[in-house]
């Protein structure tokens, strides 16, 4: 067993052991000890200065997931500039919503399914032993990239479009209307209504032995008090509509994790900083204290890292991941490294260097006020969140339209102010679930896939959250879809998400159990007692290794 | 241009800051998590 250490914890750094003669550098302390229970794909030392097509293609990806929510509220505002009722090819000036969602989509599914994929190949041949056989030519490269993508693109096509050509199919259940046939003359002949239609006119009456004929299918309303029968009326989706609808559902899950998580940790995380931020510039002596402390303790973790690492060699890889203690350690360690880069972080921000440390100082001070200001108006807006998906979504049937009579309100005052408030309020619960995956990560069943860390994440890692963000915002769409029904009826992406996809052939159940709100439910309770228990844990200010 | 007037001209200035906000937003997110940022 690894060996049993206390280490001092939290931000501020000012609670540890005494001071060590030697003082390391600061950035000995980077990149902290790898935690081992956390695998990732290998990496390149340092992304600072190199990979600039990775880094753009990291920020078109999170501006095309951006943009692909914004357009929601554009669609709702093009919606609304048309009188109700009307058709908007009848409109001037408004604009092909069907065309620009397609064009989107489409740039998610191009972006997440070849861009990065093959991004995140042809930066995993870097280095290391493709590179050592004599394969690390930029050529070479780009060979062995464009071969793992051309597979990766045959399997998503496979997966898709095998259960496209099996069930791709709309079902519509609707009433069954039968009619009868008359000639035009029969109207002017019977004084304005269709022979047999009786006094209410009507339509003409289904003739001959027919079923339909005999069971008088004719009336809209009713046949002798009784409904209508139903059948089922079945359509082909189109494959777009299908391709994204199967990726949102796929990602509706994580979605619903991940948004939950966000939608506590957000405002949670932002207040902290703000609670736990520099006050004011320490004096060098205090600086070089704190810095001893952390080297401390970065030693400590390495330590306890590679006590745990031997453990882990001689008892067999998988044999000692599966021991209930050595697994308890390692997390332990993690977060303690967690918070070892934090305090890092805060000693850096505290005590400013070089030569525009006056202007690093004034930043910090921004930007831990525009945190406070940040987290307050998150935690208004995640509070109407929650209500507004208590009240309207999972209560059946709904309390009230809730955020939808506001923006209907909002419109009739300024449409413009309403779409920007409908527009912040989707961006904000995008910025919470990248939040709850940033700070959650993708759990694989071994570990966590591609952790995010503050100052200590590489291009692939960002890559493929920002490929998880393009997908996760097509499951976003269709949730705000759902959550705003009443306020987007009519729109495109209403019409798409709220009556297609709901009605593919295969996907009724998990609406009609709820899965995605329940799981949402589930993670959100989740998340608000390990924030209370984790808040509980740092006022006792300590933990073990 | 004509059509570019009072509400509409606000809107594309809204529409532009907003763009550049997300922008810069994503850049910040860039380089605050790189490894050596």
């Amino acid at each position: 067993m690894g060996p049993s250490v206390r280490l001092c914890t939290g931000a501020g750094a000012g609670r540890c052991a005494a001071a060590v003669p030697r003082l390391p550098p600061l950035s000995s302390l980077f990149p902290p000890p790898t935690p081992p229970q956390a695998p990732s794909l290998r990496q390149a030392p340092d992304d600072k200065n190199d990979g600039w097509a990775t880094k753009v293609l990291v920020v078109l990806s999170l501006l095309i997931a951006e943009l692909s929510v914004l357009l929601f509220p554009l669609d709702v505002a093009n919606r609304r500039s048309c009188p109700v009722g009307t058709d908007l090819a009848f409109c001037s000036l408004t604009m092909p919503m069907r065309g620009l969602w397609g064009t989107v989509w489409m740039c998610q599914i191009v972006l997440a399914f070849v861009a990065i994929p093959f991004a995140l190949f042809f930066y995993e041949t870097d280095s290391g032993p493709v590179a050592e056989g004599g394969r690390g030519s930029a050529a070479g490269r780009l060979r062995t990239a464009s071969l793992y993508t051309l597979g990766c693109v045959i399997v998503s096509l496979l997966m898709f479009f095998v259960p496209y050509g099996v069930v791709g199919w709309i079902d519509y259940p609707v009433d069954t209307l039968v009619s009868g046939a008359a000639p035009v003359s029969a109207l002017s002949q019977s004084g304005g209504g269709w022979p047999g239609a009786g006094a209410g006119g009507g339509c003409v009456p289904p003739g001959g032995t027919s079923p339909q004929a005999s069971a008088g299918l004719c009336a809209a309303e009713s046949v002798g008090g009784a409904a209508p029968p139903t059948t089922t009326w079945s359509r082909r989706a189109a494959p777009l509509v299908y391709v994204v609808a199967l990726v949102s559902v796929l990602a509706g899950l994580l979605l619903a994790v991940f948004s939950a998580v966000g939608l506590v940790a957000l405002p949670f995380d932002w207040i902290a900083d703000f609670i736990n931020r520099p006050k004011k510039v320490i004096t060098r002596t205090e600086y070089n204290q704190r810095a001893r402390e952390l080297a401390k303790r970065a030693s400590e973790l390495k330590e306890i890292g590679q006590s745990l690492r031997r453990e882990e060699q001689e008892a067999g890889g998988t044999r000692a991941r599966r021991n209930r203690k050595w697994r308890n350690q390692a997390a332990e360690l993690a977060r303690q490294t967690e918070l070892l880069g934090a305090d890092a972080r805060w000693l850096q921000q505290a005590f400013p260097q070089g030569e525009g440390r006056e202007a690093a100082w004034y930043l910090t001070v921004l930007a831990a006020w525009l945190r406070l200001v940040g987290g307050v108006v998150g935690a208004i807006v995640g509070v109407l969140w929650l209500i507004h998906l208590t009240v309207y979504l999972f209560l059946d049937p709904p309390a009230g339209p809730f955020l939808n009579a506001f923006f209907d309100g909002l419109q009739r005052a300024w449409g413009l102010l309403s779409t920007l408030a409908f527009s912040l309020f989707c961006l904000y619960f995008l910025a919470a679930t990248v939040h709850g995956l940033f700070r959650l990560g993708l759990w694989v069943g071994v570990g966590f896939l591609h952790p995010m860390r503050l100052n200590g994440t590489y291009l692939s890692t960002l890559l493929f959250n920002s490929g998880l963000v393009l997908i996760l915002s097509t499951a976003l769409v269709q949730f705000c879809a759902w959550a705003f029904g009443l306020y987007a009826e009519g729109t495109v992406v209403h019409a798409v998400w709220a009556t297609e996809v709901r009605r593919l052939r295969g996907f009724g159940p998990l609406y009609e159990h709820r899965v995605f709100q329940w799981t949402f439910v589930a993670f959100l309770c989740a998340t608000l007692l390990w924030y209370a228990a984790m808040g509980a844990r740092r006022r006792r200010g300590d933990g073990d290794v | 241009m004509a059509v570019l007037e009072g509400q509409n001209v606000f809107l594309l200035v809204v529409s532009l800051v907003m763009f550049f906000l997300l922008l810069a937003a994503n850049v910040y997110i860039l380089v605050a998590y790189q490894a050596g940022g």
